[in-house]
């Protein structure tokens, strides 16, 4: 049985849809993250579940009690603001022992559990300073101290992290799985960072323009997308156009810009059919890069049936292990390419390629038109 | 090296050799221009001797005794007070209200009403002065005790509001929606977070109108007419018909009041406090 059930759920501000019929679930002890770029509805939807705005129409279900239409103060769920939204006037101790003096905790019993939840996480002996003597990654900890002391069934987080640097915010990314395995507690995380939602979360819903595009593991999301928006949007993929040319029980024929190449039918998710335009989608990852002897750029030199073309080296950028590389190729434009070999140099020739089995093909139907992009953000 | 370089080429290598040196002078310069009348002021409360001369023979505390046993001066501070206190109540409540309004609601006539509210700051003091008289007493017919409140309402408003506004504007309403969040309904999260994080503000405009009350000379003069005068009226008619040093010790208790209610309010509204989100 899931702990938050949300089903139908719909928020329109004027003519505006902002969320739209979103359906999802969050099993008790899981971490979920809603990823979505800016004004997808993400935190319109963990409002609606916190209790500061009021759904036009669905249900959300917590523990199996309908939830929509009571005060956020009485709902067993606490939120870690965006901003923080620490109380400057109170002590960090005070600010984390706020929710318990609600709820009529005695004030012994309330120390105990805020010096208990200042252990937690880290930030023992800091209770008697206030919020503005602390670094970022400090209130943060705070933040979530004051939404944990409580003990809800449901932890909210509004993108809490995305002020932070890129190591300050790794390092609480472990911290924050650490504390839920911890607590047993689950959380309700929303960003717009893949990054972020790919480390901690358990499971993903991925919103574009109010709507749900797919919900599922990281590993599903990201070997699996359902659409070209889900594999743009989690992690970094290539994009070459093409068209149905063929299709059978166990293979599609697919012609790109010239070149026949079969793939296996799993690799669409959706029905094709012959002169369908499709966009052929494989991660950087995949792509092979090899030297290459032919100078030039004849459609002959090509290697036919195959994901096979050869280009120049336009950009290469190491990132530790691996090398990415901008190539720019002859028949389908710009790729990027993650492999471990650095031996390519700017204006290298090379040849690249990748296997059939590694693609994805999605129908282009107007919804998402081709910008080429070389998959870097 | 032009011709017109060659004229300001020393006056700019004596700026930048001598450019604190300057500032400081220029600073010095500004601070007496503003406060040397008033500390000869201060010092002639000290001044023996029955006129307003310069220098003074020599030092005295008598004029503080003279002060202290007069009755008339002392009556004029408790008529003031009489007015200030409700005024300042009634201004800081209305302030208050149109900072809130202003602050969180979108209404029509918005900008209006933060217009109005303290517009007035730039009307002539004789031109409202008049008016007052004109409507209070003339055409509504108003006790003079109230006329005048209502005049120092209306003068102290406007600084009150521009005081409290930004009280309200800096308070982060996400704030509340935390204390909501974490159990605590609407009475309790404006009791314990709203409250606190906006005191401050509603304090230091409280005080400035007081000063500004306490102060206040023309509306009073034009709308209170005859009856008990206030402090400031009270010294306007020891000038005009009896000047003695007792009215630089008066002025000098008025620079008290003022000074300390302006340095209270500023340590309440301490930047720091309005600076953090």
């Amino acid at each position: 049985m899931s702990l938050l059930r949300v089903r139908g759920l719909t928020k329109e501000f004027g003519d505006l849809v902002a969320v739209d019929d979103v359906d999802f679930d969050v099993a008790d002890g899981e971490f979920v993250s809603i990823l979505g770029p800016s004004g997808s509805g993400k935190s319109t939807v963990l409002r609606m579940v916190a209790g500061f705005e009021e759904p036009t129409e669905g249900e959300i279900a917590l523990d199996d009690v309908e939830i929509v239409g009571s005060p956020p103060f009485e709902r067993d769920v606490n939120m870690v603001f965006q901003d923080l939204a620490l109380f400057p006037h109170l002590t960090v101790a005070e600010n984390i022992g706020y929710g318990l003096k609600q709820s009529g905790v005695p004030a012994d019993e309330r120390r105990e559990r805020t010096e208990r939840m200042l252990e937690m996480v880290r930030l023992e002996g800091y209770g008697d300073r206030t919020p503005t003597e602390l670094s970022g990654g400090e209130q943060q900890r705070v933040a979530l101290a004051r939404a944990l002391v409580n003990e809800p069934a449901l932890v909210l987080f509004d993108e809490p992290l995305s002020s932070l640097d890129r190591k300050l915010r790794q390092h609480m990314q472990s911290e924050l799985q650490r504390i839920q395995v911890e607590t047993e507690t689950t959380f309700l995380y929303v960003t717009h960072d893949q990054e972020v939602a790919l480390a901690v979360s358990d499971r993903l819903v991925v919103l574009d323009d109010g709507e749900i595009q797919q919900v599922g593991t990281v590993e599903e999301l990201y070997e699996e997308p359902a659409s070209r928006f889900v594999a743009d949007f989690i992690g970094d993929v290539n994009a070459v156009e093409g068209r149905v040319t063929a299709v059978d029980d166990g293979t599609i024929g697919l012609d790109v810009d010239g070149g026949e190449v079969s793939i296996p039918r799993d690799a669409a998710v959706e029905d094709l059919a012959v002169d369908d335009a499709v966009d052929v989608c494989i991660r950087p990852f995949q792509v092979r890069v090899e030297p290459t002897d032919v100078d030039d750029s004849a459609g002959d030199a090509l290697v036919a049936g195959e994901f096979s073309t050869t280009g120049v080296v336009r950009s290469r950028s190491y990132q530790g292990s691996d090398s990415q590389y901008g190539i720019e190729t002859d028949r389908w434009g710009r790729l990027s390419a993650e492999v471990r070999s650095a031996a390519f140099d700017v204006d290298d020739r090379v040849t690249v390629a990748w296997d059939a089995a590694d693609v994805h093909v999605y129908r282009r139907d107007g919804e998402e038109p081709a910008d080429d992009r070389d998959g870097g953000s | 090296m032009s011709a017109v370089d060659r004229v300001t080429a020393p006056f700019e290598r004596f700026a930048q050799a001598h450019a604190s040196r300057m500032a400081t002078v220029v600073i010095v310069a500004v601070l007496a221009f503003l406060w040397l009348p008033i500390a000869v002021l201060v010092f002639m409360s000290f001044a023996d001797g029955g006129v307003l001369s310069f220098p003074p023979d020599q030092l005295t505390l008598r004029w503080y005794r003279v002060f202290l046993s007069n009755d008339a001066a002392l009556d004029a501070i408790v008529t003031t007070l009489t007015i200030s206190i409700p005024a300042t109540g009634i201004s800081v409540a209305l302030s208050t209200m149109i900072a809130y309004a202003v602050d969180r609601y979108v209404f029509p006539g918005r900008s209006w009403l933060q217009l109005l509210a303290t517009l007035p700051i730039i009307v002539p003091l004789v031109v409202t002065g008049i008016a007052m008289v004109l409507f209070f007493n003339g055409t509504l017919g108003l006790p003079d005790y109230v006329s005048v409140v209502i005049a120092h309402v209306i003068r102290t408003i406007p600084f009150a509001t521009l005081v409290i506004l930004p009280t309200f504007m800096s308070f982060d309403r996400r704030l509340e929606e935390a204390s909501k969040d974490l159990g605590a309904d609407e009475f309790e999260t404006f009791r314990q977070v709203t409250l606190p994080n906006v005191f401050p503000g509603i304090v230091a405009g409280g005080l400035l109108a007081f000063t500004l009350s306490f102060n206040e000379f023309v509306y009073t003069y034009f709308v209170k007419g005859s009856g008990d005068p206030t402090l400031p009226v009270y010294i306007w008619n020891q000038i005009r018909y009896n000047v003695t040093p007792e009215v630089n010790v008066i002025s000098v208790v008025f620079l008290a009041v003022a000074v300390s209610m302006v340095l209270a309010a500023v340590s309440l509204t301490r930047v720091d406090l309005i600076a953090r989100r």
